[in-house]
């Protein structure tokens, strides 16, 4: 059963955030601030899915938010939700990361930052809208067959092509762009409720 | 790249499976879309984008946020900050040097017989040195300035060229085949940055010519010399009539001055967009 979401609350949270990042835009960096406190775990949790490592995952959140900082102004609500715009930067400094070869440009951190504890925790309004949007694509990404799965998680997570999919799958091209193809529209069908809100445009 | 194939390959497109030349034809075709049709590819977009909503939230540490706030200020106030620390530091300098001063009472006085002339001729001598390190301080400082100002623009062009919405196209020629050029082309902003390497400098009575290639027309982009070592950077903001039907670029070498049309065919350095 597809589990229960406020897309009203939904659609409330986008026009805040769209809000923020217009005041980032006129150098306001106390917007900035809630911006980051609102939204760092997803950013965070996203950078760190396609990097597997704290260290190059915190250096690419600090390159994510100085990136909003400068182009906060260059955001256009009609080519997206202002979520979408964020971890549309996150996902692509994290595998331009990845691509370079991080692994072998690792540098100790200050001794500062080591063993430092986490940062606090999202207040319990942001954990409510954030669990139930979670709950939310967790269920969609659930009604995708397994093999539909891995390749749009290849592909977003990992930067492959889907000629590199076929290879490292050892698949013909056609059955992966085919997975992909189905997978994304059994994916947009089920998200559906929350597009709408997420796009910023409903 | 038509509609339809457009439409096709979206699902794709949005969740990064394509390769880089099939995704650079994509977006070279929703740049001539309709409102309607790049909102309709822009949606497969969202449901790409709520992938990361399914992941576990992690929290960075706590620092990040400090060190964040630190490069932003930072950047935003290089230039002031510099100036404020290095007038603080000579401050604290003079306070420091005034604390370490002690009074000093002679025991006995010193009377020392110095000619009328040595002291006129010391008294010259340290006006010129004053105004000497005067006029090499102003001049550091104008220095210091243009250093600044060219590091400003030289951080946009690197913030434009690793920007999200930047393409990267490389261009060669026949008629110089070890030429080659790097456009970084900011889709939002219509402008390009072009790196050209290794194209020799043109005879004195010529000059190279840019030329945006449109179904129906060659319009005249730029006209440009390179160097002795064959470089040279050009940046261009995109004309309206030329962004219509844009389908390739071409340079070609011109009388001085350069030509309304190209008058060889000889290509120096071209590519399809």
């Amino acid at each position: 059963m597809q589990p229960a979401i406020d897309t009203a609350e939904t659609r409330a949270r986008d026009r805040e955030l769209i809000s923020l990042v217009q005041q980032v835009a006129t150098g306001d960096q106390s917007a900035l601030a809630t911006l980051y406190d609102t939204t760092n775990r997803l950013i965070y949790g996203l950078v760190l899915r396609v990097l597997g490592d704290a260290n190059s995952a915190e250096e690419v959140l600090l390159d994510v938010y100085t990136q909003v900082w400068r182009q906060a102004a260059s955001y256009d609500t009609n080519r997206g939700a202002p979520l979408a715009w964020l971890t549309t930067i996150a996902r692509s400094r994290a595998i331009d990361r990845l691509r370079s070869g991080w692994q072998d440009q690792r540098r100790k951190e200050p001794l500062d930052v080591l063993g430092d504890a986490p940062g606090g925790e999202a207040s319990p309004e942001e954990m409510t809208v954030a669990s139930e949007r979670q709950r939310f694509v967790r269920h969609a990404l659930n009604l995708l067959s397994p093999e539909q799965r891995e390749v749009i998680e290849l592909a977003y997570y990992s930067g492959l092509s889907h000629s590199e999919i076929a290879a490292k799958l050892n698949q013909p091209l056609g059955t992966v762009k085919t997975r992909t193809r189905l997978g994304m529209m059994k994916l947009r069908e089920a998200l559906a409720p929350i597009l709408g809100g997420s796009s910023g445009r409903g | 790249m038509n509609w339809d194939e457009v439409k096709e390959l979206a699902p794709l497109y949005a969740i990064g499976a394509l390769d880089a030349e099939t995704s650079r034809a994509v977006e070279a075709s929703l740049r001539q879309a309709t409102p309607d049709q790049q909102r309709a590819i822009a949606e497969w977009c969202d449901v790409a984008a709520l992938m990361p909503h399914a992941l576990p939230q992690e929290s960075p540490p706590a620092s990040l946020k400090a060190r964040l706030f630190d490069r932003i200020s930072v950047e935003s106030q290089e230039t002031p900050i510099e100036t404020a620390t290095a007038e603080s530091e000579a401050e604290q300098d003079a306070e420091r040097v005034a604390r370490k001063v002690l009074p000093f009472t002679p025991k006995r006085r010193i009377e020392l017989k110095i000619p009328r002339w040595s002291l006129a001729a010391a008294t010259i001598l340290m006006t010129l040195t004053c105004s000497y390190l005067l006029w090499q301080n102003i001049h550091l400082k104008l220095q210091n300035s243009a250093m600044t100002g060219e590091l400003g623009a030289l951080k946009r062009e690197v913030d434009d060229i690793v920007s999200p919405t930047t393409r990267i196209i490389a261009m060669a020629g026949d008629a110089a085949p070890q030429a080659n050029a790097r456009i970084a082309w900011d889709t939002k902003t219509q402008q390009w940055f072009i790196y050209i390497f290794d194209l020799p400098a043109p005879p004195s009575d010529k000059d190279y010519q840019l030329w945006y290639v449109t179904k129906d027309a060659k319009i005249s982009a730029a006209v440009f010399r390179t160097d002795a070592q064959g470089r040279t950077v050009l940046r261009l903001a995109l004309p309206p009539k030329a962004l219509a039907g844009l389908a390739a670029t071409a340079v070609t070498l011109e009388p001085k001055g350069g030509s309304p049309q190209p008058t060889g065919d000889k290509f120096y350095l071209k590519a399809a967009l």
